[in-house]
């Protein structure tokens, strides 16, 4: 709610460190921590303070909002965001109680200095009122509310900052770190890649059964459909609908003044800008500039092209000498428009006032409207007339088609034959995988795995599938859910197996040679040394970078092997040297260090004063749905 | 007539009544009004206090925003100086001493962490800044004094950030055993999505794992 504001507010929040904790709910919460609780159901205590079950809805909803999500997604998502904005919501009275209790204070002298410093409660440049009080409005808040929010909200970044800029990293500690960082180690590698085991591995007809047998819930097949459909749409009934030339003649006559080609014109200009942010002085200021070139263009009309170039502030046209095509009445705004629909052509006319500025205009040609033959509009006219012909009967159309399939409900030849539709038949179907994909509707896949389609064989009813799309079904044949059969699915659960053997037997491969390797019987096929550093890892995974930096840099040569995606790396590190950072980037990383620790600090205040606050969470009420 | 006798009577009684305990009712009446009228301009002085201490400390918030550390220093003192009872004495004292020990004034940066040890309100503020003054004194070379501050009983909610000083503290001393296992205490109480948890990582394969 406070996003406005918080805009503003960014240029000396952005200097605080530890934004990422409190700013992401410091919006939420505001309204119910000063009006306290009691009336409601509660969802949870902290310490003296409820957090009532409509302020919770109401955080949520916002951060639905936010994030996108829609009430009826529900689900797995929504449980998470329920528990992360009563957390929120939780930390937010936890702070706020410890900034009143220890004595932080915003008096009303401080809110409304705040305020008056926002920008959109400024009229030029001084705060207003009325600016503030059609804010409000705007948000249904109370002044007293919206003071509320503003003061917590300034009570926390406070305590952020008092508590959050006090973090203090170590010089020699930032320096040892920084050292570890830039260290370098010299190694060799050499991969065990699964490729080369595949051709190794047979994997016998009864493993794939065990493992089809192990994971059958994986083969799982839904119930499915095979659907003979009739589909009613506009399209069909607009297909059976004449038109006489007669009746198109007709309309064209009556409509004449629709078949035109409007007039166009061709005209330049030259643009003083102005914008909505200048005070009077300054519109004064463009507008003597904008007669000062008139008068000289009064004086000698040829130089407008020079002059456009010069002083038109529209940089498209000012590199044409101001011209600006032929255009029709309504592609220009109106001002503009009304003064270029007035002049002659040869006329030099201005200063027009328009949002854009003032703008001086020269008329250069006037192609005049006409009219468009019939024969060139026919298509067009036959078209729209059948569509509206189609709209006044679709209505009356699908009640007669919903008659007709729920009437002879053995069939649906006699509705195909009324409406001239061709009887269509669907491959397998289920419900989530159909095509096309309108059979997949939810109420018509209800209508099909009911009792009177499926196990009767009748028709659906008549159900809209889409806005004017109407399709009635009925089922051919049924498949009810089950596993797919072990022929169908034996290649890939092979292949499966194959690779994941293939993997165990390279990692084995590895773990052996790193053993030898250990005794003292170097591999073959060793990579040439490269150097590396944690802060540049080349392309080794992370894993294979943290193994090297552990390995014990007294015992040289040391090998370190690591399990990747492809199956084994092994490592030999044969060197350390210890390198310096440049000083720019030491103090980036220190930098880092102090924010990072910063963090933690303010993190771990809060869970310390959540372990000494007594927070009871009320589940019932969380989880009744209150909205 | 009767009636008069008794009426004399009860207002005799109260005469004596009021003879033996006035003083004292009068008394009592006001120790209990100066009792409140102290009370009440004990919450007006504090809340004034608090308010102009706060007015202070948004200057100190600006003047960090434009890196003043002039500035900071004037009114980081002054806040110390004139509103030591208050809220922002403690964060006024840490952001002075950080703005010293970035100039290189141990001597002064120690006193202000100190000072705000001192006046921290509640306890789990407290466990931060004995944290911070540990850390100074790792700096200061001052082992066992920031080991003794590490030592006192914490929340667990802290035992992550003590344990890692703590580590740092060994470390710099060249006791590598224990070192190791304080990092190692670090990494198993740091939260799990914690930045520093890979930071102590390095730090503890930097003492060779």
């Amino acid at each position: 709610m406070l996003e406005a504001i918080r805009e503003r507010a960014q240029g000396w929040i952005a200097r605080i460190i530890l934004g990422l904790i409190i700013l992401s709910f410091a919006i939420w919460g505001v309204d119910w921590y000063f009006q306290g609780g009691g009336r409601e159901a509660a969802v949870a205590t902290v310490g003296g303070t409820e957090i009532s079950q409509r302020d919770f809805y109401d955080a949520l909803k916002q951060q639905r909002e936010a994030l996108g999500i829609k009430p009826d997604q529900a689900g797995e998502i929504d449980k998470t965001l329920r528990k992360q904005v009563l957390d929120q919501m939780i930390n937010v009275s936890l702070l706020t109680d410890a900034a009143l209790s220890n004595g932080f204070a915003m008096s009303e002298a401080q809110i409304k200095a705040f305020l008056a410093g926002i920008e959109i409660f400024q009229d030029k440049g001084q705060f207003s009122r009325e600016r503030l009080e059609a804010f409000l409005r705007n948000r249904g808040l109370s002044e007293a509310r919206f003071m509320d929010m503003v003061r917590q909200d300034m009570l926390l970044r406070q305590l952020q900052f008092a508590y959050g800029e006090g973090t203090l990293v170590p010089a020699s500690g930032a320096e040892r770190f920084t050292r570890l960082l830039a260290q370098q180690r010299e190694v060799s590698e050499i991969g065990y890649d699964r490729r080369l085991f595949l051709d190794l591995v047979r994997i016998d007809d009864e493993a794939v059964e065990a493992e089809y047998n192990a994971r059958r819930q994986d083969y799982a097949l839904p119930p499915q459909l095979r659907l003979q459909y009739l589909v009613l749409s506009m399209d069909a009934i607009k297909s059976r609908i004449e038109v006489t030339e007669a009746t198109a003649r007709q309309h064209y006559e009556a409509n004449l003044a629709r078949y035109q080609e409007p007039e166009s014109r061709r005209a330049s200009h030259i643009l003083i800008k102005t914008d909505k942010a200048m005070d009077d002085a300054a519109r004064q200021a463009a507008r003597a500039q904008a007669e000062r070139l008139l008068q000289e263009l009064r004086k000698t009309p040829a130089r407008f092209a020079e002059l456009a170039g010069q002083h038109s502030a529209d940089p498209g046209s000012a590199a044409r000498g101001g011209d600006l095509g032929a255009f029709t009445r309504e592609m220009m705004v109106k001002p503009f428009a009304d003064a270029v629909f007035e002049m002659k052509t040869g006329e030099i006319r201005g200063p027009v006032e328009t949002d854009f500025g003032y703008h001086i205009i020269r008329l250069d040609g006037i192609s005049p409207g006409r009219q468009i033959a019939f024969g060139a509009v026919r298509d067009e006219i036959v078209d729209e007339l059948k569509s509206q012909e189609a709209a006044r009967k679709f209505a009356e159309a699908a009640e007669r088609f919903s008659n007709l399939v729920y009437e002879q409900p053995e069939t649906l030849e006699p509705a195909a034959k009324e409406f001239g539709l061709k009887l269509e038949e669907s491959g397998w179907i289920a419900r989530g995988q159909a095509q096309p994909a309108f059979l997949g509707h939810p109420r018509l896949m209800d209508a099909a795995f009911a009792d009177e389609a499926l196990n009767k064989r009748q028709n659906t009813e008549a159900i809209e599938v889409a806005p004017n799309l109407l399709v009635a079904a009925r089922v051919l044949e049924h498949r009810p859910a089950g596993i797919r059969p072990l022929a169908e699915v034996a290649g890939e659960i092979r292949l499966r197996l194959t690779v994941r053997e293939a993997t165990k037997k390279a990692v084995e491969a590895g773990k052996q040679a790193l053993e030898a390797a250990r005794n003292g019987t170097v591999p073959s096929g060793l990579s040439a040394p490269m150097r590396i550093s944690r802060l540049r890892p080349l392309n080794l995974p992370p894993a294979a970078v943290k193994a090297i930096f552990h390995a014990d840099a007294a015992r040289l040569p040391a090998w370190v092997g690591v399990e990747t995606e492809e199956g084994y790396r092994l490592y030999r590190v044969t060197g350390v040297s210890e390198e310096t950072l440049p000083p720019e980037q030491a103090e980036l990383v220190r930098r880092d260090l102090q924010r990072l620790t910063a963090q933690e600090e303010l993190r771990a205040y809060l869970e310390s004063l959540k372990g000494r606050a007594k927070v009871k969470i009320h589940q019932e009420a969380l989880e009744q749905k209150a909205e | 007539m009767a009636l008069d006798l008794e009426e004399q009577e009860q207002l005799d009684s109260l005469k004596s009544w009021w003879k033996q305990n006035g003083k004292w009712l009068v008394t009592g009446l006001a120790v209990f009004l100066l009792a409140v009228g102290g009370w009440r301009g004990w919450q007006y002085w504090t809340a004034k206090q608090a308010a102009e201490a706060s007015m202070l400390f948004e200057r100190v918030m600006e003047a960090a925003a434009r890196d003043d550390t002039r500035a900071i220093k004037e009114l980081t003192a002054q806040i110390m100086e004139h509103y030591p009872r208050t809220a922002y004495s403690a964060p006024a004292a840490w952001l002075a001493g950080r703005v010293n020990y970035d100039a290189g004034d141990l001597k002064s940066a120690r006193a202000q962490f100190q000072f705000a040890l001192d006046r921290a309100r509640d306890p789990s503020l407290e466990q931060l800044a004995r944290l911070r003054l540990a850390a100074l004194l790792l700096e200061e070379k001052d082992y066992d004094g920031a080991l003794r501050l590490l030592g006192q009983a914490h929340d667990p909610a802290y035992a992550g950030l003590y344990a890692q000083l703590k580590g740092d503290v060994l470390a710099a001393q060249d006791r590598k055993e224990e070192a190791r296992a304080a990092y190692r205490l670090a990494l198993e109480k740091l939260g799990e999505e914690s930045p520093l948890k890979s930071i102590v990582e390095i730090k503890l394969d930097g003492l060779g794992g």
